[in-house]
């Protein structure tokens, strides 16, 4: 992990970016985008723009063993438990376990930096290792959701934490009544309205 | 204070602790406060659904019927018994998918959104918080009438005690708060109603000895035909009493918001096992009990109080504290869904549609809240001052929800081409038609129910007039997309669900 100096509101500051960054392609194409929009203001006219933000990924492994399970033996062979992805917010520390495994181009870790620093978010930066303990967390919740009561848990890192920039479209129009902005998740064409405004008044 | 009125304020205290607890872990959102933040697993669901749709009915009319008609009063058990079980299967799964992908928090929303136009939720609404608010406030007088009888303070301060418990937690911790309270509620009736029926079954020496001694009173009453016999049956009561009673919850908006707070739609089909096995131990009970009545207390002045004078005489002190708990829980749990339901009408469905339509969730929870401060304070002083019959109340607004909404709630979640023009007209058409029915003295005059023929008209009005405007109202292209998508088993895919996901907020870039 390198650190990186960050100008910002609050004076200089330090940035802990990852070693390697991947860019994730995304699932949503501009016009599936464009769709999402109209479908909550219809007839607008709009513009669709990418937009990234990083995040850091880590991959666990978890594996359950039963109440009355012996160790394995060195050199036997050990189930190979199941392989999670974890992705964490780079600004809010909060975590989602993907249904996806990561795939994408490996770009420069400037790009992760320069994504960092567009974005408006506030909160704590987490760390690696926070980064680490979310994940595990997570993962843990998850599994103990599925195990039998008194089965034994555990869980290894499977990838160390890298960065990951995340595509989601940045949709601005207007119809005849209302002007908005709506961020589309390029994974999943989930959507969030940033800004609404209402063009002709009752 | 005698030991039934220790048991009373445990109960009351412990229901309020649940409140209170529901404050901390939810209710952050709107989603939150009126749906539990879609959360409820399949025993809080059904067992919420259930003592929320029972209320004080169970432990006073029901023991009533029993007792005046005898075995005849258990076509309306029958009824009952389907009901949850009929809700949950034919509702319960679509119900909470479709409403997810359309985004609706409240049944009436959902409504709006499945036929879109404004003048849905305008007729809705108002017809649905009117009904609410008068069986609101028939629980009320019935929970001020049960704490009289046990504590033997002065009606106005029974009244005030019950509507102040009732109002505390429903205030304090929203949808979850009922939710949890009423799961605990339902346990707490059915313990109380299967105590008094295997005392009472001991008290006249077992099933079959009291029933040779009801057959000595009247031999008609171990029929199903009532006390005069075959020759004097109204079979349009009797199909009424089972398919009113069996379909008629699924009008009830306050009932069906129980669907949309499932954990996930499959939750219904494990919900609909609790439901049935609560209704079979729970429904017969105090209709077997008002039947045992007759040879326990031949003379009784007012058969409404039947179950509850039985519990006095066969159980001993403490076990009547309890069971006198579950009579307050049957009403209160209703009572709470019912305030709650009205004011997230009052808020959600009115005010923010209608009036404020840039109200913040923080702004929403509280507009909630007063609503049901104030409701309670109406429903307290007219409770006070002029108590109605309860039995009648309750008839009333029941039958006007089911005749109202029936169909709409059915077609929406089962007919593509169930359209606005038609599911207008099958409210206003069910609406009037039952009001007009009971009011004009139809009922008596030809022995047949007004819910039944609300929900004839109203149904007879939703297919025909859906047809007829097909071409000119077509139901719109992203409906009936859900609909195919409610028609599958499996998780709603992301680009269907309407509503926003939060979670994106955090990834909005500094220039949007």
């Amino acid at each position: 992990m390198r650190e990186h100096s960050v100008s910002g509101s609050a004076g200089e500051s330090s940035l802990i970016a990852p070693d390697s960054v991947l860019k994730l392609a995304p699932n949503i194409t501009a016009a599936e985008a464009l769709a999402v929009f109209q479908r909550k203001l219809p007839d607008a006219e709009a513009e669709v723009r990418e937009v990234l933000h990083p995040f850091w990924w880590t991959a666990l492994r978890a594996r359950t063993r039963g109440v009355f399970t012996r160790s394995a033996k060195p050199g036997s062979a050990v189930s190979p438990g199941q392989r999670m992805n974890v992705l964490v917010n780079a600004y809010s520390g909060k975590g989602y376990i993907a249904d996806f495994e990561p795939r994408g181009e490996g770009v420069a870790v400037a790009d992760w930096v320069d994504a960092f620093e567009s974005s408006d978010q506030g909160g704590r930066q987490p760390g690696v290792d926070q980064v680490r303990r979310t994940a595990r967390s997570l993962v843990r919740t998850k599994v103990v959701k599925t195990v039998k009561l008194g089965m034994g848990i555990s869980i290894d890192e499977a990838a160390a934490p890298s960065g990951v920039l995340k595509p989601n479209w940045i949709v601005t129009g207007a119809n005849d009544k209302y002007s908005a902005t709506i961020l589309v998740d390029g994974l999943d064409s989930s959507h969030y309205i940033v800004r609404v405004e209402k063009l002709i008044q009752d | 204070m005698n030991l039934e009125t220790w048991f009373l304020v445990i109960y009351f205290v412990a229901m309020a602790g649940i409140g209170v607890w529901t404050l901390k872990i939810g209710n952050k959102d709107s989603e939150g406060y009126l749906l539990g933040g879609r959360s409820l697993g399949p025993a809080v669901t059904a067992l919420r659904l259930q003592s929320s749709s029972m209320s004080g009915y169970m432990f006073l009319g029901a023991g009533s019927l029993a007792y005046t008609k005898g075995y005849f009063s258990l076509w309306y058990a029958m009824g009952d018994i389907g009901g949850g079980v009929l809700n949950l299967s034919i509702l319960g799964r679509r119900m909470r998918k479709l409403s997810q992908i359309l985004g609706s928090l409240t049944s009436i929303e959902y409504l709006e959104h499945r036929y879109p136009s404004p003048w849905i939720r305008a007729i809705a609404a108002p017809v649905a918080v009117f009904c609410i608010f008068f069986y609101v406030m028939s629980q009320f007088i019935a929970g001020g009438r049960g704490l009289e009888m046990v504590t033997g303070i002065p009606y106005a301060w029974a009244l005030l005690i019950a509507v102040g418990v009732i109002v505390f937690y429903t205030f304090l911790g929203g949808y979850l708060a009922v939710a949890y309270t009423d799961f605990v509620q339902a346990i707490i009736m059915l313990i109380g109603m299967v105590w008094i029926l295997i005392g009472t079954l001991q008290a006249v020496g077992g099933w079959t000895a009291g029933n040779n001694a009801v057959g000595e009173i009247n031999p008609n009453l171990l029929t199903m035909w009532g006390p005069e016999g075959i020759g004097s049956v109204q079979w349009g009561v009797i199909i009424g009493a089972v398919l009113v009673f069996s379909i008629g919850y699924m009008g009830w908006p306050h009932v069906n918001v129980s669907h949309m707070a499932m954990k996930r739609p499959s939750v219904a089909r494990t919900a609909s096992m609790y439901a049935t096995g609560f209704n079979l131990l729970f429904i017969p009970a105090p209709y077997i009990v008002g039947i045992m009545a007759l040879i326990i207390l031949p003379n009784l002045d007012n058969p409404e109080l039947a179950v509850f004078q039985v519990a006095d005489t066969v159980l001993p002190n403490f076990a009547v504290g309890i069971v006198m708990a579950g009579i307050m829980a049957a009403i209160m749990s209703t009572a709470d869904a019912l305030l709650l339901q009205s004011g997230t009408i009052a808020s959600q469905d009115l005010f923010q549609r209608f009036i404020k339509k840039d109200m913040s969730d923080s702004q929403s929870v509280w507009v909630s809240r007063f609503t049901v401060l104030i409701l309670a304070i109406i429903g307290y002083i007219v409770a006070v001052n002029d108590p109605p019959a309860v039995a009648e109340v309750v008839i009333f607004s029941t039958t006007v929800l089911g005749a109202a909404f029936v169909p709409v709630y059915v077609a929406a979640a089962w007919w593509k081409k169930a359209n606005v023009p038609g599911a207008i007209s099958s409210m206003v058409l069910g609406t009037v038609s039952s009001v007009v029915w009971q009011l004009t003295g139809l009922v008596d005059a030809t022995g047949v129910d007004p819910m039944g023929i609300g929900i004839v008209c109203s149904t007879l009005a939703l297919i025909l007039v859906s047809l007829a405007t097909q071409k000119s109202h077509p139901v719109p292209a992203h409906v009936v997309a859900a609909l195919k998508e409610t028609d599958k088993i499996g998780a709603i895919p992301a680009h269907m669900l309407t509503g926003q996901n939060d979670a994106l907020a955090a990834q909005v870039p500094k220039d949007a």
